[in-house]
């Protein structure tokens, strides 16, 4: 394709307006606080990953041992340019991968939500080796967001047959809370949780994140607990705080998101429950916020223009539904984003959208969903309650 | 343990990732300006991170970067974008990234994902010709999801932006965007050339011209005593055409009226049979100019249908504008200038009177008829009319 055809006209359109460049005066001024901590011990391993692969760009293991790491870090803190840097690692074996490389690839796909790149990369691998757990567990996550849960639970299950079955019990876990049988998800991973220290950490943290989101499916008492062990095992996890600060709004608790994300700017997912929150409190904080939300939405959005990707669909739609946008707007970010990925946080932004732009039609494709997969929620169930009767 | 398998413990690490929100950072651009003459003048924003991650900025390692660590390496951190980014003219001669002829060489600013060094630079081309081509790979070699968003911004403002990608790394410069003098020259011609070769509108402004050297009294022709008189006549007749259509080019040609093409062609071949019959049949004996008003103003929808298709520059309309219309007014003159001395000299010859007015008439109806019906009913004679 030739580059011209990437020529977009934006006429000012997205273009964000920025502040003057400027010449500071003072040397000591901060312009940046970079994103790893002093004397963290992660970030330490990571530069020694980096400096391994630095000296021997051709070794495979090294390279695997930094990509995963960057992979990793990358997904804690909701951060694309790690991705970049696991595949420049990869680099030497990007183009005819290994298998390892291979499913690193689609992990890579996937996190830019390129699924159907990702579901070929992971199928070519299970062609060649049906056993290779991290390629039927992609798989698995990746037809969870899609919203087949059914399919899900078919790749869980073949994972019993895998080199690595420890993933078997919490995946069919997470597919069986999509797929209406939200109490035994719960059931099981609660067992599973009364030893913790027993699972690999990532396997019992991601254990306590579906468990906690399943409890909140089906709003048990037991909630809170469980997202507070899911918060002590995955501290810091992007997702997981979405989900928890999510949770708290709805239960009018601003205070607290607040303080738990005040310092999480840098992720627009949770500068989002942020802004949210500080507007709900009306803190003077709140203006600044959202006007660095409504900046970062100009530039994703000018990329987008430009030929990137849309992945603030799901956010805008919700930013203009809680400060008072274009309904009719609103609607079409959620239906595209819709068209993406189907978890029950995509379908509860469709039925909003749809009642606030009006149009209780358009919440068809969410309501088919949710009879489809017998999903049990109860804020699907009440935004699906809440919408008006549809003359037919 | 073998590779397969601790891949495969190690990764479950990465499970919920795919269900993560949107996402997150934005990831990393960097924000190209092109500007100015030659497209000469770049203004680069690189965001600090990204900076840091390829040549460490911080050098007291205190997780900040501060002014005082960035601006001790401008030297540095200019040499090592200016070696990402190859520009060629059309020659395909290498041009240089040099010190910029105003403003700073290192300034910072604010997006909003964060700091980002401002770096400016001229762009030197061998023998000052003007920039065709640009390679661009920074922080490919690092992170290969980087991508520069480039702008190009004209005399009439921004042009576009394009993405500059891994995959994409070869960018053409579309020919720099016509200044505003250019644009009146060019369009001036079009305007001139559009006049000649567009025979209606010789036909209509000589049919209401052929009686300006005569004068009508008791039903018949006479010629004019006085040059002054004729010239006054030819002067109101060439200036009501003139205002009508530059009235009916400007209100289409900005938006503001849109008729459909077919009916302006037709009309315009009525007004042609229409300005040769008042010749034949004077209705409006004196003060023709308000007739030529009247049909100037379809004329000028016709010309904004010419400018319609010829495409007006969004960076210079009002230049190409003014000057499509010098160039309609240019090409009327010299028809004007050919005609009057030619028409004063015969004006009292009874060839005039019979063989032009009256015949020249006859066939201009005869001509303009066979167009309106062709527009308007969109048939094809084959008379190559």
């Amino acid at each position: 394709m030739s580059s011209a055809l990437l020529l977009v006209a934006l006429l000012g359109i997205g273009t964000p307006a920025h502040a003057e460049p400027r010449v500071p005066a003072d040397p000591a001024e901060v312009l940046e606080r970079l994103p790893r901590r002093a004397g963290d011990p992660a970030e330490r391993e990571l530069a020694r990953l980096r400096a391994a692969v630095s000296a021997q760009p051709d070794d495979l293991d090294a390279a695997l041992a930094y990509a995963q790491a960057e992979i990793a870090r990358g997904r804690a803190d909701a951060d694309p340019r790690r991705y970049g840097y696991a595949q420049a690692a990869l680099r030497p074996w990007w183009q005819d991968p290994p298998p390892e490389v291979r499913v690193l690839r689609a992990t890579l796909a996937q996190n830019r939500h390129d699924f159907e790149a990702a579901l070929a990369d992971l199928d070519a691998v299970l062609a060649q080796a049906p056993r290779n757990a991290q390629a039927r567990l992609s798989k698995a996550v990746i037809e969870m967001v899609r919203g087949e849960p059914d399919r899900a639970a078919d790749s869980c299950a073949a994972l019993v047959r895998s080199v690595d079955r420890r993933a078997a019990l919490p995946c069919s876990a997470a597919a069986a809370a999509l797929a209406g049988r939200a109490p035994e998800a719960v059931r099981v991973l609660a067992a599973l949780l009364e030893r913790p220290q027993a699972l690999d950490p990532a396997l019992a943290a991601w254990s306590a994140t579906v468990l906690a989101e399943a409890a909140a499916q089906l709003d048990l008492p037991q909630t809170e607990a469980y997202f507070g062990q899911a918060l002590a095992l995955a501290p810091g996890d992007a997702y997981l705080l979405g989900a928890w600060t999510d949770w708290l709004l709805e239960r009018g608790r601003a205070g607290e998101v607040v303080g738990l994300l005040a310092t999480r700017t840098a992720v627009d997912a949770l500068l989002l429950r942020l802004a949210l929150a500080e507007r709900r409190l009306g803190l003077p904080a709140a203006g600044a916020h959202a006007a660095l939300l409504e900046a970062r939405f100009a530039e994703a959005e000018a990329e987008a223009e430009a030929g990137g990707e849309r992945l603030h669909d799901a956010l805008r739609a919700r930013w203009l539904l809680a400060t008072g946008g274009d309904p009719a707007q609103a609607l079409a970010l959620a239906e595209r984003n819709w068209e993406r990925q189907r978890e029950p946080a995509d379908a509860r932004i469709l039925l909003a959208a749809a009642q606030a732009a009006a149009r209780p039609a358009a919440a068809r494709p969410a309501l088919d969903w949710m009879q489809r997969t017998g999903i049990q929620d109860v804020r699907l169930s009440a935004l699906a309650a809440a919408l008006p009767e549809r003359r037919s | 343990m073998n590779a397969l398998l601790r891949t495969a413990l190690l990764l479950i690490a990465l499970l919920p990732a795919a269900s993560l929100p949107a996402h997150a950072h934005k990831p990393s651009d960097a924000y190209l300006t092109l500007s100015g003459a030659g497209y000469a003048a770049l203004r680069w924003d690189i965001a600090l991170r990204d900076i840091d991650y390829a040549l460490g900025l911080d050098a007291n390692d205190d997780g900040a970067i501060d002014w005082g660590e960035l601006r001790a390496r401008a030297g540095d951190l200019r040499a090592w974008a200016a070696a990402r980014l190859e520009v060629r003219a059309a020659s395909d001669a290498v041009c240089t990234l040099a010190a910029p002829a105003g403003g700073p060489e290192l300034a910072v600013e604010q997006h909003s994902d964060g700091g980002y060094a401002v770096l400016n630079y001229a762009i030197v081309c061998p023998g000052g010709v003007a920039v065709q081509r640009l390679d661009y790979r920074l922080l490919f070699d690092l992170d290969p999801t980087h991508r520069g968003l480039l702008r190009l911004v004209g005399a009439g403002g921004a042009q576009g932006s394009v993405v500059l990608s891994a995959a994409h790394a070869l960018y053409e410069l579309p020919a720099a965007p016509p200044g505003a003098l250019a644009a009146l020259v060019e369009y001036w011609r079009e305007g001139v050339w559009h006049i000649w070769a567009g025979f209606d509108h010789i036909l209509f402004l000589t049919a209401l011209l052929l009686p300006a050297v005569l004068r009508r009294e008791h039903g018949r022709w006479h010629a004019t005593g006085r040059f002054r008189d004729a010239f006054v006549e030819v002067a109101g007749i060439v200036t009501a055409f003139t205002l009508a259509h530059s009235l009916t080019l400007a209100l289409a040609a900005l938006g503001f009226v849109n008729p459909p093409s077919r009916l302006v062609e037709s009309a315009i071949a009525a007004t042609v049979v229409i300005a040769a019959l008042n010749n034949l049949y004077p209705l409006v004996p004196t003060r023709r100019w308000t007739l030529a008003f009247a049909l100037g103003l379809i004329h000028g929808f016709g010309f904004a249908g010419v400018l319609g298709d010829l495409g007006l520059p969004q960076t210079a309309l009002l230049p190409a504008l003014a000057g499509f219309n010098l160039g309609v007014e240019t090409g009327q003159l010299v028809i004007v200038c050919a005609f009057l001395p030619l028409a004063w000299g015969l004006r009292t010859t009874s060839l005039y009177r019979r063989a032009i007015l009256a015949g020249g008439s006859v066939a201009v109806v005869a001509i303009a008829s066979v167009w309106l019906l062709q527009r308007s009913l969109n048939l094809d004679f084959g008379l190559g009319l």
